[in-house]
């Protein structure tokens, strides 16, 4: 006979916070209109160009318009935020795992290793992150896959911080002392007594991060070193927009996303609240 | 069979001044098993260093600590392999000692299935079986630390130490941060698991009280040494170091124990381990210091064949 105690799971907490609410639907919309340009979907071809239709303003066919090449800005919005969406979770995803393992293994063993650790951060931290971004990019390619390394680098060092500090405090908790005199490994202490306690500043780091990776996405491909042409990209088409068209109507588009993620890293916030 | 321990020291350096803290200054002792051993001293005098040393959390620095003749494990190191230990520990706050993400029956059964101390269909009749010998009700195996009193926690942290299957049980003040009401329920089960499993303790504490309940030899400390030794009430009926009258004498109640002719109860406080008096170590706070103490530390020595003192003066 077991009787469970009722527990409110985190959904619960969740869904009474209005600001995570507003953040979890804006997000699964651009998520939607991300897997609308992902399964073709799009009304017209992103990349296809119609010189008999350049620079349109918007109509019940192209509905924002068409850029100088004749092609359709509605289209290309939802093709651009795919590729955003794929290299900020890909970059995300790459910082996350390396940056957690190394923080959580420098702030738990110490010693020589965390000071490696620690001064590969700084030196990281030390270059602004555009700059390192452009130099990466630079030296490795114009892929996606380049992209999202590039801007993976320049996130680890943050999740290293986020990870390693709890780690400090948390290691020297009795839990942790008495886990090691009842003889477990460090690998099980690690990962079953250390990581479950230093998870939640590192979840509202991740939602952050992704918000982050998009506009550092936007910014590069901007500058011409992201996604190249004729493929659609946030970025690439506000600095195409500059040459003078009726396209600003795009450049609107990363100032959404700046919306998105302020909604995004409140949804984000509520995440841990469990245990606290 | 016995936990013995010889000129066990312990010295932390401190990098930033370069000095060195003497946390433990040679303590030789044997503690028979079965039986228990209060150590009684107040703050800062290396109790709780003397049970990290004794679970093999840390390495003496000099010296021997053996159980059944043998070293105790060193888990000072990071080892990558599961090891088990005969030697368990219970801490003095109940609020830290368990991890607050594992329920708590899932925290017992971690330390049966990582060393494969029960075929895994037992493992929760096994976890169940702990529980209830702990006093929690089996119900309880699903909730979380900060569900639960401080009195449960702490019974929960036994339940977890004895699913270790250990012979010595070392207990780090392991009522002082509970409330009074429900220290005589913990203290109690202590007594009943020692009798039920034949445990033998090392019982941490600073409350002569619950060292009286408990113990069958008392170790008074101060500032790293063991200063009186002997059964209970050698050491607390018939108290001989001035420093263990002094304690004696600061207990609220005087009508228990600790009746006799008492000098003047203590001033000042304990030096700091990091600079250490020369001579006896307690001569500067010592009601019948001589100008001989000092310079010359005195070592344990016997009065009988269980009580010994480290005081030429009382002898």
């Amino acid at each position: 006979m077991t009787s469970r105690v009722k527990e409110k799971s985190w959904l619960h907490y969740y869904l009474r916070s209005t600001s995570g609410v507003i953040g979890a639907i804006l997000v699964f919309l651009m998520v939607l209109l991300s897997l609308i340009a992902a399964f073709k979907l799009y009304p017209h071809d992103p990349v296809l160009q119609d010189i008999e239709n350049t620079l349109k303003g918007p109509s019940g066919n192209y509905w924002f318009g068409t850029d100088q090449f004749g092609r359709d800005i509605f289209s290309r919005c939802l093709d651009g935020m795919r590729r955003s969406m794929i290299v900020s979770i890909f970059s995300v995803a790459i910082a996350t795992v390396v940056g957690v393992t190394l923080g959580i293994l420098g702030g738990y063993f110490g010693r020589w290793f965390d000071s490696v650790v620690v001064r590969m951060s700084d030196v990281i931290f030390a270059f602004p992150a555009i700059l390192l971004a452009l130099a990466i990019v630079n030296s490795l390619g114009n892929s996606w896959i380049d992209t999202s390394l590039a801007i993976a680098v320049v996130y680890t060092p943050i999740f290293i911080r986020v990870a390693r500090g709890p780690v400090l405090s948390t290691k020297e908790m009795d839990y942790v002392k008495s886990a090691r005199i009842l003889g477990f490994s460090s690998p099980r202490i690690l990962v079953s007594h250390i990581l479950p306690n230093v998870l939640a500043p590192i979840v509202v780091q991740i939602a952050l991060s992704l918000s982050w990776a998009i506009l550092t996405e936007s910014g590069l491909s901007f500058l011409g070193l992201g996604t190249q042409p004729p493929n659609a990209s946030l970025g690439l088409m506000v600095s195409d927009a500059q040459a003078g068209s009726f396209c600003l109507v795009d450049s609107r588009i990363p100032f959404t996303f700046y919306h998105y993620r302020s909604c995004w890293s409140q949804s984000g916030r509520r995440w841990p609240s469990r245990f606290t | 069979m016995s936990l013995d321990l010889a000129g066990a020291t312990k010295r932390y350096k401190i990098r930033a001044t370069g000095t060195e803290i003497n946390a433990l200054n040679g303590i030789s002792l044997s503690l028979p098993e079965g039986k228990t051993l209060g150590i009684v001293g107040e703050s800062g005098c290396g109790k709780s260093t003397l049970a990290r040393l004794i679970v093999g959390l840390e390495k003496p620095t000099e010296g021997s600590i053996l159980w059944r003749g043998q070293e105790i494990a060193d888990k000072s190191h990071d080892a990558f392999r599961t090891r088990l230990s005969k030697t368990q520990l219970v801490f003095q706050d109940p609020y830290s000692s368990l991890n607050p993400r594992q329920r708590i029956g899932e925290c017992i059964a971690e330390v049966i299935r990582v060393h494969k101390l029960r075929p895994d269909n037992e493992i929760s009749a096994r976890v169940e079986e702990l529980l209830t010998v702990v006093g929690i009700a089996p119900d309880l195996q699903h909730r979380y630390p900060h569900q639960l009193s401080g009195g449960q926690r702490q019974r929960v942290s036994v339940a977890r130490a004895l699913a270790a299957e250990p012979d010595l049980l070392v207990l780090d003040e392991p009522v002082s941060a509970l409330d009074v009401s429900v220290r005589a329920d913990v203290m109690n089960l202590l007594v009943d698991l020692r009798e039920k499993f034949g445990l033998t303790y090392l019982f941490i504490s600073h409350d002569l009280s619950m060292i009286r309940h408990i113990s069958d030899l008392i170790a008074v400390m101060y500032l790293g040494k063991i200063v009186e030794y002997g059964t209970w009430q050698e050491v607390l009926e018939n108290p001989k170091h001035p420093y263990t009258r002094a304690l004696i004498e600061a207990m609220p109640d005087h009508t228990v124990i600790g009746r006799g002719n008492i000098a003047k109860p203590l001033t000042g406080e304990v030096p700091d381990p990091a600079n250490m008096p020369t001579g006896c170590a307690f001569h500067l706070r010592c009601p019948i210091s001589q100008p001989i103490c000092s310079q010359r530390i005195p070592d344990l020595m016997k009065l009988s064949n269980s009580h010994s003192v480290a005081c030429p003066e009382v002898i």
